[in-house]
């Protein structure tokens, strides 16, 4: 009975696929050429791909009763026939033609059926299969565009190999706590921390590390892990939150005070330097140069300002400027602050830096003024080379906010977040980096459903790439933020800050719904 | 012990099916079965038509917080798929859509507590006979109660009916070997459990009671007590890794995804529909030793009087228990939505003085900007500080500002309306997404979102909120309408609305905090547009309602932009006030007061000075039936809307 089921099953897919193959070799004969290249949606024209990215579904924006695609790259072609505008590509075939074909063009070639049943065939739209394989995994934060409140949040892991995607903690399982700013040591993503803000669990960081996940007492800002896994350097930021009357993007961000600490896990011990917990200076965003002798982050003045007042009259200009400074591991052991690009000379604020794993650019967002660029349509991607200490705005950037950027260990990729399609929800968008450090044309993460960015209420927030999936479970992460009594870190920093970051849990200035 | 057990068994096979059937004869077994059946029908016919015509479903669609946003498509249903009790939660959302037609949502109810009742009776039946059916309609005669009181949480609901229903049904099992009911009731419990969430302790707590007092089967109600316990944890909390509370209490009053207002009815309605097995027991064992076994069945007229004594006892309970105050609010945020102004004043006009919430108030008073009448009519209608709704200066006590936050979760949809409308469109915004955020994708919440960026020429965002909601099945057919509207023209230019919002936006930028004073809104917006007649009318609404006649006096020259006929009457009383008490001579523009106004004030005066020597509260009320309608009276006594209409 079984076998006759499978039998039937077979020549039901036997038929549906002759029948397909029959209306694509009559899409093939009888088209005749459009004299253009078809719209598609999401814009999947003129990039480089990663050889081992998921298919790149798309909707043909062409009328038609029905779509006849070729997928091609060199000797191998891929044909789809879809009733509707989505062209959904089958996975297997699909990584079977880019793993055959890297370094050549890849071409989708739209066929349409008008309604009176005949074909028109679109010019090819052309990408380049790149070499080089993107990391495979992408860790992100999913929320909605958050004001005051927030109740659905969750950090995901999504397999640019697949559509898989898995939540790693969601906020519902800590009692809709605020779950933000994850962290790995580059490369390894066996160790991660995340940031934890929560009326019932308190201020802290959950650290996985060792198969082990823990929460601290200390409440990490921005995180970077030094190569070593031995340190963690964080920002200690005091955020405030307010809102613009008239701007396209209401919402703005300023830090009232911002220190840089780090924790030295071996000693479990907290620590600061005077020279990046100046007083008298905003010091944000670190992180270390690939062999852990530098750290770079981002500093702007810090003058004297009426508490009382806020936002500060002078709040737009405030602007960042790009520091690094030496460290050596085993003496612990840190030099002098030197300024890699002045916020005087650019006219910008320079923020978020992040260090290619190969150590020869630094890639940063510039936006006119302040510490937040996600909420500053101005911000663009810039890019210097560590070499020659040349920068540039890079063109891929758009006239909306462009943020959160990471990069692939092997310094070919780089996603980053963007709200270049509607100006209010970011997207993760990737683009491929040549050694010579050109940057092609991004490309939105494709999903299985071309069409679901667009109705899509949620946010893709701090996308990092990642070689391999985090090892663990919401149900560890999950506990490990319940867990009632947090691991407490010697602290050293002197007293005012240390103050700062063991107060009552921070609520402030976004609050949970629920 | 297995004779115990075995009596009590005989005992359950006389009380579930022969007991009272014996002592019937076959066309009375019908007839009995006829009156129930017409019994039922009839009840829950005048159930829903109450729901439809007193309470109205529609009311909730429309004005309640809690109603819960459903979507149509994958992404959608996925998020309620991983979790104990997403799966009634979903059903709920896609069943209360039907909200929208009145009729249509007082008939889900009705079905829902019918579905409440005939488990109820079968529960009843299982445990005391034919006897005992009485008390079916107990469970139903509670849920009255917060279903007068527009209780919107479907999914507790539902989760109540399923629980009950498949408990009834566990008690007509009639699998007779121990270790199948346990197992059976092990695998019920992960199964209801995943399906029902926290109303499965209800079918877990009717099983047990039923297997360990009634059936005497010791070892299914052992496992079923058990479960009721180790499921929730071991599913809940160790697989899922869920906290305790939304292991064990979700879906259920308590919890904080349950709507707060009804739910210590819901736990009543749970304890009744617990008690009822033992209840009916130890009524059916009354009856018995009252009556003989062969007592003659109800006659057709004791069955009729029967149903009319429960119809008169839920009429009892139905209007005691009307929240009439609840539904003059939804109503009147329905009719406002609806920009049926007219109507939302007739509505307000017949609530108590007493009674005006401030939704109520703030609805009012925009239906008296959108009429023409703010500044004429506002103090013929009970007024406060708070009646503009609009001052949101948030408090440093973290209490004062616990509760102020908790009110604007309520007040998101009404104050984004309000803000859009002042030209504040960046707060209508925030608000919006404050309630995107809290409330999931509500239509109103989508519309506004897919308005406000409209109204910035922002059309690719407008298209996200535009896509999102045709997933929606109430609004999904305009949404493609508004998409199609989009591709064609992406500024909606010709649309008097969008038109309206543009001429009174503000265009210069500034920064502030949440709850800005409403003063310097208002004053922003007058500078960016002086003839902003909203933000001027609301502007001076404020200062009168918080007694700065100063603040009043200075914008006074505004007037000029805005062509009114003569002085509008509370400003003239108000002007007058400011005059006698700070002896400085107010800019009119070149207006005159009217001799009736100043004829009121000297009247008011000198009838104050009368009545002031037996005290301010009798004043007031010496005072009220002639001057509660004026600001002079409010100024004074701080009421107003309490004079002779």
């Amino acid at each position: 009975m079984r076998g006759v089921g499978r039998l039937t099953a077979l020549a039901l897919a036997l038929a549906c696929s002759g029948c397909s193959g029959r209306v694509a070799q009559e899409a093939f004969r009888s088209a005749k050429p459009a004299g253009r290249a078809p719209r598609i949606r999401p814009d999947y024209a003129g990039t480089v791909l990663p050889p081992n990215i998921a298919p790149t579904n798309f909707a043909v924006e062409e009328p038609g009763t029905r779509y006849v695609v070729r997928v091609e790259a060199g000797q191998s072609a891929l044909d789809i026939v879809s009733r509707g505008p989505k062209v959904i590509i089958p996975i297997g075939g699909w990584r079977r033609l880019l793993a055959a074909n890297r370094g050549q063009e890849l071409r989708f070639t739209v066929y349409a059926r008008a309604q009176h049943g005949s074909w028109s065939r679109y010019e090819p739209i052309a990408n380049r299969i790149a070499d080089e394989p993107i990391d495979r995994c992408l860790v992100y934060r999913q929320i909605d565009p958050a004001y005051n409140y927030w109740k659905d949040i969750a950090i995901r892991e999504r397999d640019l190999e697949s559509y898989h995607d898995r939540v790693l903690l969601p906020s519902k399982l800590i009692s809709t706590g605020c779950i933000n700013c994850h962290s790995a040591p580059p490369g390894r993503p066996d160790a991660l921390t995340i940031g934890l803000r929560s009326q019932e669990h308190g201020a802290g960081t959950v650290l996985l590390m060792g198969g082990r996940a823990r929460k601290l007492s200390t409440k990490f800002g921005y995180t970077a892990w030094h190569p070593s896994r031995r340190i963690i350097m964080f920002s200690d930021n005091e955020v405030r939150q307010f809102f613009h009357t008239a701007r396209p993007e209401v919402r703005d961000v300023l830090d009232v005070s911002s220190d840089l600490a780090y924790v030295d896990l071996a000693a479990r011990v907290v620590k600061t330097q005077p020279a990046f917990s100046r007083p008298d200076q905003l010091e944000t965003y670190p992180t270390w140069s690939p062999d852990g002798k530098w750290l770079y982050y981002s500093s702007a003045p810090c003058p004297p300002r009426d508490p009382g007042v806020f936002p500060p009259p002078d709040y737009a200009t405030s602007r960042y400027s790009l520091m690094r400074i030496s460290y050596d591991l085993a003496s612990d052991a840190w030099g002098k602050p030197e300024t890699v690009l002045s916020a005087d000379k650019t006219g910008r604020s320079l923020l978020l830096a992040r260090v290619s794993p190969n150590g020869r650019f630094v890639l940063f967002c510039a936006c006119d003024y302040g510490c937040f660029p996600i909420y500053q349509p101005s911000s663009d991607l810039w890019l210097m080379d560590l070499t020659t200490r040349a920068y540039r705005r890079l063109s891929i950037s758009s006239p909306r906010s462009e943020s959160w950027h990471s990069w692939s260990s092997n310094s070919r990729w780089i996603a980053f977040s963007s709200k270049r399609r509607d100006g209010l929800f970011t997207r993760t968008y990737i683009s491929y980096v040549d050694p010579e450090g050109r940057v092609s044309k991004p490309f939105i993460l494709p999903q299985r459903d071309p069409t679901a960015y667009d109705s899509l209420l949620k946010t893709y927030s701090v996308p990092e790439l990642m070689p391999a999936s985090v090892p663990t479970t919401p149900r560890q992460l999950a506990m490990a933020v319940r867990a009632p009594t947090p691991e407490k870190l010697r602290d050293e920093r002197p007293k005012p800050a240390a103050a700062q970051s063991a107060g009552p849990p921070a609520d402030v200035p976004w609050r949970q719904a629920r | 012990m297995a004779k115990r057990r075995n009596r009590a068994q005989s005992d359950l096979q006389s009380a579930t099916t022969n007991e009272a059937q014996a002592s019937l004869a076959p066309e009375q077994r019908t007839s009995s079965g006829y009156s129930s059946t017409a019994r039922l029908v009839l009840f829950f016919l005048a159930f829903g038509l109450w729901l439809w015509l007193r309470v109205d479903p529609h009311l909730v669609y429309e004005g309640h917080k809690h109603f819960p946003p459903f979507q149509t498509g994958w992404p959608f249903l996925q998020g309620f798929l991983d979790w104990p009790g997403g799966p009634v939660a979903y059903l709920a959302a896609f069943l209360s859509q039907l909200y929208w037609w009145s009729w249509a949502g007082a008939l889900l109810l009705a079905a829902v507590a019918a579905a409440i009742t005939v488990a109820a009776d079968a529960i009843a039946r299982a445990w005391g006979g034919e006897r005992a059916r009485v008390l079916a309609y107990g469970p139903v005669l509670v849920l009255l109660i917060p279903l007068n009181q527009h209780f919107a949480d479907l999914k507790t609901l539902l989760g109540t009916a399923i629980a009950a229903g498949l408990a009834a049904g566990w008690m007509a099992l009639r699998l007779q070997s121990a270790g199948a009911r346990a197992a059976l009731g092990l695998v019920l419990a992960v199964v209801i459990y995943y399906l029902l969430g926290g109303p499965f302790l209800l079918w877990a707590v009717l099983v047990a009671l039923f297997e360990l007092a009634r059936a005497r089967r010791v070892l299914s109600g052992l496992v079923v007590l058990l479960a009721m316990e180790a499921v929730p944890y071991l599913v809940g909390m160790v697989a899922l890794a869920l906290t305790a509370k939304d292991a064990f209490l979700w879906g259920l009053p308590g919890h904080p995804d349950t709507e707060p207002s009804g739910g210590y009815w819901i736990v009543v309605l749970g304890g009744v529909m617990a008690l009822l097995g033992p209840a009916a027991a130890g009524a059916a064992h009354l009856l018995r030793r009252s009556h003989p076994r062969t007592a003659a069945p109800a006659s057709p007229w004791r069955a009729a009087l029967g149903t009319a004594g429960l119809v008169a006892v839920a009429a009892a309970i139905a209007l005691t228990t009307y929240d009439g105050v609840a539904t003059t609010t939804l109503r009147v945020t329905k009719l406002a939505e609806a920009r049926r102004w007219e109507a939302v004043l007739r509505e307000a006009r017949h609530v108590p003085g007493d009674k005006v919430n401030l939704v109520i108030a703030q609805h009012t008073n925009r239906a008296l900007f959108e009429t023409g009448r703010l500044p004429w009519d506002m103090f013929r209608y009970p007024q406060s500080p708070a009646s503009l709704l609009v001052d949101e200066s948030i408090g440093k006590e973290a209490k004062l500002q616990a509760l102020l936050m908790s009110r604007r979760n309520d007040m998101f949809f009404a104050m984004g309306d309000l803000d859009l409308r002042l030209g504040l469109v960046n707060e209508a915004e925030q608000e919006a997404h404050e309630a995107l955020t809290v409330h999931g994708p509500h239509p109103e919440a989508l519309r506004r979102l897919a308005l406000v960026n409209i109204v910035k020429k922002q059309p690719e965002a407008a298209q996200v909120f535009l896509n999102a909601l045709t997933h929606d099945l109430v609004w999904g057919t305009w949404a493609r309408g508004a998409l199609r509207r989009l591709a064609v023209d992406p500024g909606w230019d010709a649309d008097p609305e969008v038109k309206r919002i543009r001429s009174v936006m503000l265009t210069a930028d500034g920064v502030g905090l949440l709850g800005n004073p409403f003063e310097q809104r208002c004053l922003a917006l007058l500078e960016a547009n002086p003839t902003n007649r909203m933000a001027f009318e609301y502007l001076m609404a404020y200062y009168l309602l918080s007694r700065q006649l100063g603040g009043f006096a200075a914008q006074l020259p505004k007037m000029r932009r805005l062509n009114y006929r003569g002085i509008p009457r509370s400003y003239e009383e108000a002007i007058l006030i400011y005059e006698a008490e700070s002896g400085k001579r107010a800019d009119r523009s070149g207006r005159t007061i009217s001799s009736e106004a100043l004829q009121d004030f000297t009247g008011f005066l000198s009838a104050a000075s009368a009545a002031g020597v037996a005290g301010p509260q009798a004043a007031s009320r010496a005072l009220a039936p002639r001057f509660g309608n004026t600001y002079l009276f409010y100024y004074t006594f701080g009421a107003s809307g309490v004079g002779e209409r």
